[in-house]
């Protein structure tokens, strides 16, 4: 009897392995709902609205501002347009937005940082001194600022939230690389013989990953946010196509008589952004302990 | 002390003349001829000559530069295209009512920062640590515009209690200002408060492991004395620099909040003059946003180690 017992207990503090393990981290937890949820918004995105039966083009002219119903779950808009349909069909802007941004920050920003914090001297100087100044305006201002001289189109509000997103990106990059290469691997290395660019990718790269990882979920949640503000502004996608920013500056003129209006694009927003917030809290406390 | 004063000064004058290239280059950058821009529709090729003439346009750049920038030095930001009126008198206009919403904004953000980030620190081992997590989480991911809509439709459509937008004279009306305030000062308020929050919670949670925090608890201090007489001080540095870059960056925010509650201000300018193409406003909000954040910058760094003695000047 005692001896089961014994076992009982040894077993329960036995700790288990893999994910099982992993999970039981409360940052780790965070990561994967937050990657879950993600992964929900990116199979919405990547499905066809027809071929989930909705409509988000479709107008009907006799049902201008439908109330929730049967038909129409969500109601519908000032031209009779189903709002669950152009909801979801939203989510396709806000995710491409994402992966624009982060295609233009990501490679800029990291190599910069990198090369900045590694060889360091008056390139780092300069390199601090453009990011200093680059930071010191308003994100939302640099990007009207791109937009209005690139012009309004499709791809230039993507682009221009990249863009303002470099910054953060060399700042995280730099000082991460400062901290790592005075370490023996670095001067490992370097004794070798091995060329610049390897240094760079090869030795580097893999050392700085984990900021890169985390400043890339905020930086996420920041385009969602941005490209939702310049839509609302109307300097974002231009209509029909579907964009909650966009929903909600129409919604604003209507709110007395269809408030139902305003409400979902602005959920959908929010729990986006919370989503890549917590991946980004939960990957920074992840990788601290 | 003063050495580091007159340093920071120093460093600050470059960084000034960036700005003010920025500025002025972002109008000749944009794509087409500026005095073509600047005209408008329907004028004919002798008054965009004019217009070329008046605004030295055919100048080579550099000159158009020291000219430009020597008239802004005396204070002369040229005319409004749009208004017709000195581009000054505009921002004059528009400056009191920005900074009433951001200074209430503000007062407001820092005692919602302070009382939710020590709760939430303070939760730190209880049941409500959840509640605190979700609630600075929401408020902190709730797009500020989207807020605001929801705020109007339940205070202003359907309870009726405030105005949906509008703007009264603080010196005319005070009552009637403060109402068609106080949305958007709950606004500002409730998300940068959530923002300072998250650091004044870090900051405590940091400060409260600390040894000298285990000592003062073993002398048999009362917790609150604990808290607000010890660890708070030391959690407030970094926070002063968190508050003092917000107000910058809460641009972004206030440009929004202008546009929603129709409060002209210097946010609802600058949509309004980009829209219309006005480029000396344009320029003159540029200028004028990029040196007060490169001021404020300055000022942070000066009180941060007014605080912390700790802070070397050399």
């Amino acid at each position: 009897m005692q001896s089961i017992q014994s076992e009982v207990e040894d077993s329960g503090r036995r700790r288990p392995s893999g994910f099982l393990e992993f999970i039981r981290k409360r940052a780790a937890r965070r990561v994967v709902v937050s990657l879950f949820l993600l992964l929900g918004f990116v199979i919405v995105a990547a499905i066809p609205p027809e071929v989930m039966g909705l409509h988000p083009y479709e107008t009907n002219r006799k049902d201008r501002f439908a109330p929730p119903s049967v038909r129409f779950w969500l109601g519908t808009d000032e031209i009779g347009r189903d709002l669950l349909s152009r909801v979801v069909a939203g989510t396709r802007i806000s995710l491409l937005t994402v992966a624009v941004a982060l295609a233009v920050s990501v490679p800029i920003g990291t190599i910069i940082g990198l090369a900045s914090g590694f060889f360091g001297g008056r390139f780092d100087i300069l390199v601090m001194r453009v990011v200093d100044m680059w930071l010191a305006f308003p994100t939302i201002l640099v990007a009207i600022i791109v937009v209005v001289m690139l012009g309004v189109g499709p791809a230039t509000p993507m682009v221009a939230i990249g863009f303002v997103n470099i910054p953060r990106f060399i700042r995280v990059v730099r000082s991460k690389t400062i901290a790592v290469k005075e370490d023996n691997f670095v001067e490992a290395a370097r004794a070798v013989g091995a060329p610049a660019w390897y240094m760079l990718l090869r030795t580097m790269l893999p050392n700085v990953q984990t900021v890169i990882f985390v400043q890339m979920a905020l930086t996420a949640g920041h385009a969602v946010l941005m490209e939702s503000s310049l839509s609302f502004l109307g300097l974002g996608t231009n209509p029909p196509i579907p964009s909650w920013g966009s929903m909600l500056r129409k919604a604003m003129m209507y709110l007395s008589h269809a408030p139902w209006y305003g409400l979902y694009p602005g959920v959908m927003i929010t729990v986006l952004i919370i989503t890549m917030n917590l991946l980004a809290d939960g990957l920074k406390d992840l990788y601290r302990s | 002390m003063l050495s580091y004063i007159a340093q920071r000064l120093l460093t600050a004058i470059p960084a000034l003349m960036v700005v003010a290239v920025i500025a002025f280059l972002v109008v000749h950058m944009l794509p087409g001829d500026p005095a073509v821009a600047m005209a408008g529709p329907d004028t004919t090729p002798e008054e965009i000559e004019a217009i070329r003439v008046r605004l030295n346009l055919n100048d080579p750049i550099w000159t158009q530069f020291t000219v430009w920038f020597g008239k802004v030095l005396r204070g002369d930001f040229g005319r409004s295209i749009w208004h017709g009126v000195p581009v000054g008198s505009l921002l004059a206009q528009a400056l009191p009512i920005t900074a009433l919403l951001v200074g209430g904004g503000y007062l407001l953000a820092t005692i919602l920062a302070f009382a939710m980030g020590v709760s939430a620190a303070l939760a730190r081992r209880k049941p409500s640590r959840a509640l605190w997590a979700v609630t600075l989480a929401v408020t902190y991911g709730i797009p500020g515009f989207w807020f605001a809509i929801l705020l109007i439709i339940v205070f202003s459509t359907t309870l009726h209690w405030f105005p949906t937008s509008g703007y009264a004279s603080i010196s005319e009306d005070f009552g009637r200002a403060l109402w068609y305030m106080t949305l958007p000062w709950v606004v500002v308020g409730i998300k940068n408060g959530s923002m300072i929050a998250r650091y004044v919670k870090s900051g405590l949670e940091e400060e409260m492991d600390a040894m000298y925090v285990t000592v003062a608890r073993s002398k048999g201090l009362r917790e609150t004395s604990v808290v607000w007489h010890h660890a708070i001080r030391n959690a407030l540095i970094p926070v002063v620099t968190i508050i003092g870059m917000q107000i910058g960056l809460s641009l972004a925010g206030i440009i929004i909040q202008e546009t929603i509650f129709n409060l002209p201000g210097l946010g609802r300018l600058t949509i309004l003059s980009i829209s219309q193409r006005d480029y000396p406003v344009i320029q003159a909000i540029i200028l004028f946003v990029g040196s007060g954040f490169i001021v404020i910058n300055l000022m942070v760094d000066l009180v941060y180690s007014y605080i912390d003695p700790r802070i070397k000047y050399d």
